[in-house]
């Protein structure tokens, strides 16, 4: 009897000892905290937790600009190349016939495009700068010949969001910067949209 | 913050359910109708609903290669697809059999607590949604998928992101995803955000299967799949990534398990030894759904194919070992022997040819003797292991049991000499990691030699994913199989104890990267199954506590 009862509280202990790893491992899914820490430090999160909110991805992804980008899809060379800020170069790349060249460098393959060189050094972004603004423009000079044989790689778009609640272009100069780009963009390029998020600018 | 418009999703919900469930729904029927074998095979709710899903995704691949192949835009398949979904019920209302009145036949095996999971699962999945709201490789996707869809073709000769053509990448689902948009006009990042709550819901319903699969017990599989929803894995878990193309691969791959143990089963009712049209018109069905859930792996990842073969390989070795140091009344016999033998076999002398040719080919290069080693390793393994498999199953001069013991103690002796003790302290205590190597996707440690090796590097999801229910359920999962020899408890040790080795070991770890030329290799851990494993454990002490009884 004595030895069923031992039987018996050992099976429970180990069951319970069980249970409580498993509900100590999954307690990451409905800890509301580590949805806000996870957005404070710009985390991914990829597991499901019970208390975030789509509304996070709608704030921090590409819907609110779904007008916009049916508008650009319009007026828009299809197979040409456009600049933008990294996240909406590739919101871009989703939602229109176009490519984009600030792209992640693990993305990039053997492609160095020397114009991924203005956003790296923070040229594109400040060019309400005169001397990035020459340069810029020598720039799109020497890729119209260097790239004649490739018209597709050839920049022909600049793009600007202007949103300012979407945390993926808080750390983006070039979408920082979109008030003091609009000026020195217009002297390169013609305005051909002007949304509630996005401008487009096409290059003269 | 401004306020998501309610519903603002709702239309692509129902495209996705018309466009990956529908036709495959109604194709399957008319399969279910005609064999016997396959009404068998998708007996539970899940298998039907999955055929559904995988039957839906494959008709539409062919539908746009036909269009790529002949030159004809995709948004040809808004006039295909409906056609096909009046063709299909039209067959459908003509050739019904009776038993299709039945609603258990057309629903199948299907309890309540299962259905609450998945309502549960796809209700937090519907509210979390699934576009990862960081700038991740789901856009690098999405983009390809959007190219496929403008260009109306698989072949991007200008890429699709960047206009540089880049590496081939299997485009079954971004096809799909392609299709989805072009008929639909749903974007496809909404698209791609409400799929991920019904491929999660497949993910949990394929690893359901799986779990029932191999231990026949539908309580400690609706466990797994709990546990499956609830515990960090490499694979598990990881829901809100439910719509990425290695996720469609998993579920897949699940699958892929599920058929195969059902065709060994199907095979251990029958003789013991068939001749191969024997073997094909008894399992035809099965090794029909084999091929085609294959396909889908290869034309969607590719990657998980590997993960199979090498995980019934684990198993494989793992049964020769057990049957080399059990007596003769415990030996392990899997159903459907001789077919588990052959294929067991013939992965071990594929094992040692390939890692054997690799090796050669390798002789001249300027290697260090530790990557050597490394690549030397694997054909040393299967050099053991094919004399094991020759003294089991072959008489003659040379086959020698005992001899095959002592190689085998001498095997694991050499494998965990060659395990890096800093790499396994390092998994609980971050400080003591490797230094990471960014652009192998690896952490870098050092041989015996003195030189570099590659080592998995623990914060890329593994230490995450691990700690602590992935790592105490090895040493439980040797235990169960050490104790309860079985299908579930030898395939879960196996494939867990093998996939820890690979992390912990960087000569097996680079040899394995080495041998599959793939930057992830980490990514063999998606092998340890710890919810089947804790389910097993469960529900074995549970029945325990309930049936101990006091003695007279």
């Amino acid at each position: 009897m004595s030895r069923v009862i031992g039987a018996r509280s050992m099976s429970l202990l180990i069951l319970l000892s069980v249970v409580s790893l498993i509900l100590f491992d999954a307690r990451h899914h409905f800890d509301a905290d580590l949805v806000t820490l996870k957005i404070k430090h710009q985390s991914a999160q990829r597991n499901w937790n019970l208390f975030y909110s789509q509304q996070q991805v709608f704030s921090a992804g590409s819907f609110r600009y779904e007008r916009d980008f049916s508008e650009i899809a319009e007026r828009i060379t299809p197979g040409t190349s456009l600049l933008s800020d990294l996240a909406t170069s590739y919101y871009a790349a989703t939602y229109l016939p176009v490519f984009v060249m600030n792209i992640h460098r693990h993305q990039q393959g053997m492609a160095r495009p020397q114009w991924h060189r203005l956003l790296h050094d923070r040229t594109a972004c400040y060019l309400d700068v005169e001397a990035n603004l020459w340069e810029f423009e020598k720039f799109l000079k020497l890729q119209e010949q260097a790239q004649a044989k490739n018209p597709h790689l050839q920049l022909r778009y600049v793009l600007l969001n202007k949103d300012h609640k979407n945390r993926n272009l808080g750390n983006d100069c070039f979408s920082l910067r979109h008030r003091h780009l609009q000026a020195p963009l217009s002297e390169i390029a013609d305005l051909v949209y002007e949304g509630d998020f996005m401008n487009l600018y096409k290059v003269r | 913050m401004e306020l998501m418009p309610i519903y603002f999703n709702a239309a692509s919900h129902l495209w996705i359910a018309y466009l990956f469930l529908v036709n495959g729904m109604l194709l399957h029927w008319l399969i279910r109708a005609r064999s016997i074998g396959y009404q068998d095979l998708t007996r539970p709710f899940e298998a039907q609903i999955l055929a559904a899903f995988f039957l839906s995704i494959s008709v539409n691949g062919l539908i746009l290669l036909i269009l790529d192949l002949v030159d004809l835009p995709f948004s040809l398949g808004r006039a295909a697809i409906p056609l096909l979904t009046l063709i299909l019920l039209a067959l459908c209302i003509y050739t019904r059999r009776p038993h299709v009145h039945n609603s258990q036949a057309l629903i199948g095996d299907i309890s309540c607590w299962r259905c609450l999971l998945y309502l549960a699962v796809f209700v937090v999945l519907f509210y979390n949604g699934g576009l990862i709201e960081q700038v991740s490789d789901a856009w690098w996707h999405m983009s390809l998928a959007n190219k496929i869809g403008l260009a109306s073709s698989f072949t991007l000769e200008n890429g699709h992101l960047n206009g540089v053509s880049s590496r081939y990448y299997p485009p079954l689902w971004h096809g799909n995803l392609a299709l989805a948009h072009t008929v639909s006009d749903v974007s496809i990042p909404v698209l791609w955000n409400s799929l991920t709550a019904w491929a999660g819901v497949l993910k949990v319903m394929a690893f359901y299967l799986f779990a029932l699969a191999l231990g026949g017990s539908v309580r400690a599989a609706t466990i797994s799949a709990i546990l499956f929803v609830l515990l960090p894995g490499v694979g598990d878990s990881y829901l809100r990534v439910s719509a990425w193309p290695s996720h469609i691969a998993y579920t897949a791959l699940f699958c892929l398990f599920y058929t195969t143990f059902q065709l060994l089963d199907r095979l251990g009712s029958e003789r013991c030894t068939v001749s191969l049209p024997e073997l094909f018109s008894l399992a035809r069905v099965h090794i029909a759904c084999l091929v085609v859930l294959s396909m889908i792996v290869i034309f969607s990842h590719q990657l998980e194919i590997i993960w199979f073969a090498t995980a019934l390989l684990f198993y494989y070795l793992v049964v020769l070992v057990h049957n080399s140091f059990a007596g003769e009344q415990d030996k392990f016999t899997e159903s459907g022997l001789w077919i588990f033998n052959t294929a067991g076999a013939s992965g071990l002398i594929l094992l040692l040819s390939f890692s054997t040719y690799f090796f050669l080919t390798q002789l001249g290069s300027s290697h260090s003797p530790d990557i050597y080693l490394a690549i030397g390793i694997f054909p040393m393994i299967g050099a053991i292991f094919t004399y094991v498999w020759f003294s089991s199953n072959i008489d003659s001069p040379i086959s020698n049991q005992v001899l095959s013991r002592w190689l085998l103690a001498l095997l694991a002796v050499i494998v965990l000499l060659t395990v890096d003790i800093q790499q396994f302290r390092s998994l609980f205590d971050a400080a003591l990691a490797h230094t990471p190597r960014p652009a192998n996707y690896a952490a870098i440690t050092t041989g015996w030699f003195g030189h570099e090796l590659l080592i998995p590097d623990w914060s890329r999801q593994l230490r995450f994913g691990l700690l602590y229910s992935g790592v105490v359920s090895i040493p439980v999962a040797i235990a169960l199989a050490i104790h309860r020899p079985s299908r579930l408890t030898l395939f879960t040790a196996a494939t867990a104890t093998f996939a820890l080795l690979f992390c912990l070991s960087p000569y097996l770890y680079q040899g394995l990267t080495d041998l599959l030329q793939y930057h992830s290799a980490w990514r063999v851990s998606i092998l340890i199954f710890h919810p089947i494993i804790f389910a097993a454990l469960i529900e074995m002490f549970w029945n325990q506590v309930r049936d101990a009884e006091p003695t007279q």
